[in-house]
């Protein structure tokens, strides 16, 4: 089963690679780098913090929208070159193909943010700023963290729907639950109590944005150890949650040509 | 623990009893029958032609054999036991078409099938680059195993095909309308390496339209029209050998029969002064072929007779259109 596993990630990691993921990532990486770098400069806040609020909201976008483009378009390429019969014609089960293609596309997001951590790395040192500590390592990888959701997401709408539904209802689920914390916020105490308390519980198990920790990136200690390894832990168990079910619904679903 | 194709037990290597699937592609439009019960059994060793009129159901039956999709009711028997995911390990399949991902090599593509099959014979790095290599070379793309498959022709990619079906050495073969698409002399390389595994005792199941293949290399045919079985048999008992010869009456047959001793026909039919005789056996017409020659008469042509086959396939083809 672990071989099985492995080949279709390695098979979809080099598809990826081919299908040029990186490219779009690169160029975004480069473009953000430089843009918040003059914004910096121009800017009246702090510049640091400026470098970083751009910068970062930047990363963040780019890594998202990677995820869920690539997370859709490997299943729907899967389906309509026919490549998807072929391969479970192979000893490997749909559930188990699908979590092969999901590890294939988290190793590519995993190569995004080491090409970003590397750029940003650069950008700081040519800009004499101070470099990256361990505080904003972590924001780097609470951020992919936040990606590998984002591509369990989008795998889990691929997998039950043609791919521009798949990708309207995955930036739909996305940004419902960046606008119910925002909503949240906004809630005054005249607003209804069952109200609030459904809105304020999507927001806090919904908001795909806990996982971006832009704000604490210029901190000089360490984020608390609890909340972020609870955010950390709670991205793990949505990875795993979307990635079962996907897999599950994948497993009952006849293979049928596009 | 694992069986090896040498311990699998004897009977049908295959087996689908009273299958049923209906799909259901929305539900504002009525159901549709792909298969309506059917049963049927593939003969170790043996080649059997699927055949039937487009939207027959031979592709639905290859889906669920491979497990692409999961029947209403039925079962799927792969040596007695139902089809799993670990009894895909004994079967190769070759689509109609290039069902392969464009971006990747050729190479790659049977090193990778390698992989998920494991065969004993291509265990280790260097035994399955070997087997790759051996691979490539028998269906002539060894110059293009850095190739993207995106690259390739269609002869190219159906030679590819053929081979990652093949290349881990499957008990069961089933191939989707091999030659499809092909120029002649690939379409001669395809039948002959189709000859080659069936030579080895591997059972195929072929889906094919073209008679000539199912003369050539099948043992038994089942022949399927909106879900239904509606013909089977052994394909040697509905075929023959037929000549052609011109000039000759059927009353000067008859006459030119007893006096040479010659065995009877199984059939004649006659267009004018020409007529065609067609035998159960290779031998039979040899001895009538002979016979004319040898009086001076011209035999126009001497070879296989699927006529019976055919001609209740074609009346399938033109109900359905």
């Amino acid at each position: 089963m672990l071989r099985a596993l492995g080949v279709v990630t390695l098979q979809t990691f080099t598809l990826l690679r081919r299908d040029r993921i990186f490219w779009p990532a690169l160029a975004a990486a480069m473009f953000i780098a430089a843009a918040a770098a003059i914004a910096s400069s121009w800017g009246t806040e702090e510049l640091m913090k400026m470098l970083y609020d751009y910068g970062l909201l930047g990363f963040q976008l780019t890594g998202s929208t990677v995820a869920i483009f690539w997370g859709v378009k490997m299943i729907g390429d899967a389906r309509q070159d026919g490549s998807m019969e072929v391969q479970l014609a192979a000893p490997v089960s749909r559930g188990l193909w699908l979590v092969g293609k999901y590890c294939g596309l988290s190793a590519c997001l995993l190569m995004v943010s080491v090409v970003f951590v590397v750029l940003w790395e650069a950008t700081l040192f040519v800009l004499h700023y101070r470099l990256m500590g361990p505080p904003q390592l972590l924001v780097f990888a609470l951020m992919g963290l936040g990606w590998l959701v984002d591509a369990a997401l989008a795998v889990f709408f691929a997998t039950l729907t043609r791919p521009s539904l798949a990708i309207f209802a995955t930036f739909a689920a996305w940004i419902a639950g960046l606008s119910s914390a925002l909503i949240d916020q906004a809630m005054t105490p005249e607003t209804p109590e069952q109200l609030r308390a459904a809105v304020s519980t999507i927001a806090r198990y919904w908001d795909l944005q806990q996982f971006n920790l832009a704000d604490k990136a210029l901190e000089a200690h360490l984020p608390a150890f609890a909340p972020t390894l609870d955010r950390g832990l709670y991205g793990l168990v949505l990875i795993a949650i979307l990635v079962t079910v996907a897999s599950a619904i994948s497993s009952r679903r006849d293979v049928l040509p596009a | 623990m694992t069986e090896t194709p040498a311990t699998l037990p004897e009977g049908p290597l295959l087996q689908i009893e009273q299958v049923r699937k209906v799909f259901r592609p929305d539900v504002f439009k009525p159901a549709q029958v792909a298969l309506a019960g059917l049963s049927m059994a593939l003969r170790r060793g043996q080649c059997t032609a699927l055949l039937g009129p487009n939207g027959a159901g031979k592709t639905t039956t290859i889906r669920l054999i491979l497990g692409l999709i999961a029947p209403d009711s039925g079962r799927v028997l792969f040596t007695g036991r139902p089809m799993s995911t670990a009894s895909k390990q004994y079967i190769g399949y070759m689509p109609e078409t290039a069902k392969l991902p464009a971006s990747l090599q050729v190479a790659e593509v049977l090193r990778h099938q390698l992989l998920l099959f494991a065969p004993p014979h291509a265990t280790t790095a260097k035994q399955r680059r070997q087997c790759v290599e051996a691979t490539l070379a028998e269906v002539g793309l060894s110059q293009h195993a850095h190739k993207r498959i995106g690259r390739l022709s269609k002869g190219m990619a159906r030679r590819l095909a053929w081979a990652q079906a093949t290349i881990h050495r499957p008990q069961l073969l089933i191939l989707d309308e091999p030659a499809s698409g092909l120029d002649p002399l690939a379409r001669r390389s395809m039948l002959g390496w189709i000859q080659a595994e069936k030579s080895r005792g591997t059972t195929i199941l072929l889906c094919t339209h073209e008679m000539l293949q199912v003369s050539a290399l099948c043992d038994d045919y089942v022949v399927l029209r909106r879900g239904h079985l509606v013909a089977s048999g052994q394909v040697a008992a509905s075929t023959g050998v037929s000549l052609s010869v011109s000039g000759l009456g059927e009353t000067g047959l008859s006459r030119f029969a007893l006096t040479e001793e010659l065995p009877p026909w199984r059939a004649l039919r006659q267009d004018g002064f020409l007529a065609e005789l067609s035998f159960v056996d290779y031998d039979g017409a040899a001895m009538w072929a002979a016979a004319l020659l040898r009086k001076g008469y011209v035999v126009t042509r001497f070879g296989d007779d699927y006529r019976a086959i055919e001609e209740q396939l074609l009346s399938y083809y033109l109900e359905e259109a």
